[in-house]
């Protein structure tokens, strides 16, 4: 028992000498097998541990209109991980996560339990949640929750200009519109950090090691508010007139900015297609599908003729009381049969046969090859994708009836852009510019891919200036009255091309309805083209409205002077209505004057705010929408205008208070 | 049993009184066995305890003239070291700190530059072209008409367009 009772001391401590020795040697061995011998795999593995590579986000650029609203922005979102293997009670969490993320409770438990009998450290519970959920999620402060930062590209006006800005797939790649044209651009590439965090996950030091590059913003040419009225204005006039749909462009004649491009039916770009038949939805109908422009063509047939000598403004020509032999058919006017009309006439009439018969003063070549400097059967070079470049056949294609199709439209397909470009030439003096969607002027937020071509005078001044006097007098006197705006001189031209059976190549009594106009004839500030395609009437009837409501719009927007007299309207004169038993103090209302036109009162009915406090008096006008001028304090005792009166646009009422 | 006491207490410097007392022990037992009738002594009976008292009250400590100096020596040597010491490790120190600080304002950056994000979006979305038409329909304003003249204050007296009087000549 007493082992070292009978051993001497200085042996025992030798002992322990040797034990220490022992020990220290040990210890430097496993010092060595840690800092030498696997000096590099620890290293990497405390490295693996501690540092993580990061990403480092790259927004996709923002969009805007010309005035610099967002009209696709992308927004931080986040994608909600967990770690099964971390969590204690199963059920709780999918409770917890249910109840927060809006998922079903029982199919997350499932989830859960799957995931952590498999032994797996990471699941997806829901992808892409916004900011309140995710920040409502953090608060719960849980260690196995995980957030991985995402992004979401967003429409914040919803169907606006949907067909021109496109959308993005599930990958953040443009696979439509502007959002695929300038991919390159607007999708930044991200960058990667490595971040060294301390076992609690908190980092301490971070490298960047590759830089991210943000995404460019673009700016458009296009207005919002008067892409709003192409909009409504095509969407009203499809839906009223059973049309199969509609197409839209307003452009700037002297920079070709393109201001509004409307396409109807149209869809959401926030809400990913469901079905096939959304995809030929989505389809930018404006420079992707061409059509035969039908009557609108005459004034390019006209203009060539014009350009060429052929004809003056005031020539005349027999018209043949309404019917036209050709070889191998008979041509008829749309209406009523023409004896002689000028030439200003047959386009103001839109005459069939008098447009033929110019086109054949004019020949065949000189037609096609007028046809082609004014840019059909070429691309506009717009900045959107799948432009297709409409179709004017070639002279060994023509045959011998083709001189009395094409100048009536037929024959030809032009895109609505083509047609608008083509028109914004006789706007602008005769000089061509290419279409844009970019706006003019914003080079350090314009993307670099875009590429214009230089101006080019197209047809003399003077015959653009003939010409927009002719168009104005069609609009005036001729088949679209409906496009007259008041205090604006209006120019512009119907057409109606009647629609084929693709099934039984014949034609049908349904038609492509056309308008295309341009206003101020002084100086044109805007060109519009509607179409309306697959419609049962006429251009002047149901595009040339749509055509008004564009262009009163731009005109309104553009700040544009008016450039026609018209008759001056005053306000609608006050009424002073007493509400207490005093006369009126205020000043008295106007008679109108004789002759006075009575402004349009489109407000709010006024309420009677008679023996009301201030305070009563500013909830009830709040709560209707009617805009007070408070005056004295006490009871209300007068007001104008008087109860049940409509206000004017800008008019407030006038309420005086007295004890 | 081999304590640690007896392993070193054995080692020879506690001998000599343990064998003074093993002989008394002897001694005592020799006269027990003499005569059977004595008592038997008590284990250590023979063992006397004396307390020898010492007064140390009128002894000085003889004064040493290096105490001051050493002393000093002392504190200005822990004060050197741990200077040393904090100047060693307070770079590390410091630029760890500071590190978890630029990572948490990194951080903050990056989740104020996301509520940024989410807040120009929801700016936009509640200015959005649609919502500002049906109020501006709803609250009944409307563009005005070609020639129409608005005037902010409609007062009667000068809500009129009238050609300014001629001066009577």
């Amino acid at each position: 028992m007493d082992f070292f009772a009978d051993v001497p001391a200085s042996r025992r401590v030798q002992w322990l000498a040797r034990f220490a020795l022992l020990w220290a040697a040990g210890i430097l061995a496993r010092l060595v097998y840690l800092q030498v011998l696997h000096y590099q795999d620890f290293r990497e593995y405390a490295r693996s541990q501690q540092t993580k590579l990061k990403p480092i986000a790259a927004p996709r650029g923002v969009i805007y209109d010309r005035d610099m609203h967002p009209l696709a922005m992308s927004v931080p979102v986040e994608t909600i991980t967990i770690n099964p293997l971390l969590i204690k009670d199963h059920a709780f969490a999918a409770h917890l996560l249910g109840g927060v993320l809006g998922i079903g409770e029982t199919e997350l438990l499932e989830k859960i339990q799957s995931a952590a009998a498999e032994k797996r450290g990471y699941l997806i519970v829901a992808r892409r949640v916004d900011a309140d959920r995710a920040a409502r999620l953090r608060q719960l402060n849980v260690d196995w929750i995980r957030y991985e930062p995402e992004s979401i590209r967003r429409y914040p006006n919803g169907t606006l200009a949907a067909h021109l800005l496109g959308s993005v797939d599930h990958e953040h790649s443009g696979n439509a519109g502007v959002e695929m044209h300038f991919d390159d651009e607007l999708a930044g590439t991200p960058g990667e950090e490595w971040v060294t965090a301390d076992v609690r996950t908190v980092g301490f030091d971070s490298s960047v090691k590759t830089p991210p590059r943000p995404g460019r913003d673009v700016v458009l040419s296009v207005d919002r508010r008067i892409q709003f009225a192409a909009d409504e204005a095509l969407r009203e006039a499809v839906v009223e007139n059973q049309c199969e749909a509609g197409t839209a462009v307003a452009l700037d004649p002297r920079t070709g900015e393109i201001l509004a491009l409307s396409v109807y039916p149209t869809y959401d770009p926030n809400e990913a297609p469901k079905s096939k038949g959304e995809y030929e939805i989505r389809k930018n109908r404006a420079v992707m599908e061409t059509f035969e422009p039908g009557s609108i063509f005459k004034t390019f047939v006209i203009a060539g003729a014009l350009e060429r000598g052929v004809v003056t403004r005031n020539d005349e020509i027999f018209c043949h009381n309404g019917a036209f032999s050709l070889p191998g058919r008979v041509v008829h006017e749309a209406k009523n049969g023409y004896g002689t009309l000028t030439v200003e006439q047959i386009l103001a009439k839109s005459s069939n046969i008098g447009a033929i018969k110019i086109g054949m003063k004019m020949q065949e070549k000189p037609l096609r090859d007028f046809l082609l400097q004014m840019g059909f059967n070429s691309p506009t070079g717009v900045e959107l994708p799948y432009e297709v470049p409409g179709v004017v056949h070639p002279l060994a294609k023509w045959t011998p009836g083709s001189i009395g199709s094409v100048p009536m439209g037929h024959e030809v397909t032009a895109t609505s852009l083509q047609l608008a470009r083509a028109a914004a030439v006789i706007a602008n003096n005769g000089i061509m510019v290419q279409p844009r969607i970019t706006r003019a002027g914003s080079a350090q937020l314009r993307p670099v891919s875009f590429e214009s071509t230089a101006p080019r005078q197209v047809i003399r001044p003077e015959t653009a200036m003939e010409l927009r006097l002719m168009l104005e007098t069609a609009v005036e006197e001729g088949t679209g009255k409906e496009a007259r705006i008041p205090g604006y001189r209006v120019g512009g031209k119907t057409g109606t091309a009647q629609r084929y059976d693709k099934a039984t190549r014949k034609p049908v009594h349904r038609y492509d309805a056309s308008f295309l106009g341009f206003a101020p004839v002084t100086n044109p500030s805007v060109v519009v083209l509607v179409t309306l395609h697959d419609s049962r009437l006429y251009g002047g009837v149901i595009a040339a409205p749509v055509f008004r409501k564009i262009a009163q719009t731009a005109l309104l927007v553009r700040n544009v002077p008016r450039d026609k007299e018209e008759p001056v309207l005053a306000a609608a004169a006050p009424v002073v209505e007493p509400v207490a038993e005093k006369p009126a103090a205020l000043d008295p209302p106007p008679a109108p004057a004789a002759g006075e036109t009575e402004s349009v009162a489109l407000g709010p009915a006024v309420p009677s705010f008679a023996g009301k406090t201030v305070r009563q008096v500013l909830e009830e006008a709040t709560a209707a929408g009617v805009p007070v001028d408070v005056n004295g304090s006490g009871l209300a005792r007068e007001q104008q205008p008087a109860a049940g009166t409509r206000l004017l646009a800008g008019q407030r009422v006038q309420i005086r208070f007295r004890p | 049993m081999a304590t640690l006491a007896r392993t070193f207490g054995n080692a020879g410097w506690d001998e000599a009184p343990r064998s003074e007392a093993r002989k008394r022990d002897a001694a005592v037992s020799e006269t027990a066995d003499s005569d059977i009738y004595l008592l038997r002594p008590l284990p250590n009976e023979g063992v006397f305890l004396y307390v020898k008292r010492f007064d140390n009250t009128r002894v000085v400590r003889q004064a040493d003239p290096h105490a001051r100096r050493t002393a000093w020596k002392t504190i200005g040597g822990s004060c050197a070291a741990a200077a040393l010491l904090i100047g060693l490790l307070f770079p590390g120190a410091y630029r760890l700190l500071a590190g978890f600080q630029i990572e948490r304002l990194k951080t903050e950056t990056r989740e104020a530059r996301m509520l940024l994000e989410t807040l120009t979006y929801e700016e936009a979305y509640r200015a959005r072209i649609q919502r500002v038409h049906d109020t501006a329909v709803a609250k009944g304003y409307q563009p005005p008409a070609a020639g129409q003249v608005e005037f902010a204050q409609p007062k009667a007296s000068v809500a009129r367009l009238e050609p300014a009087a001629e001066p009577e000549k």
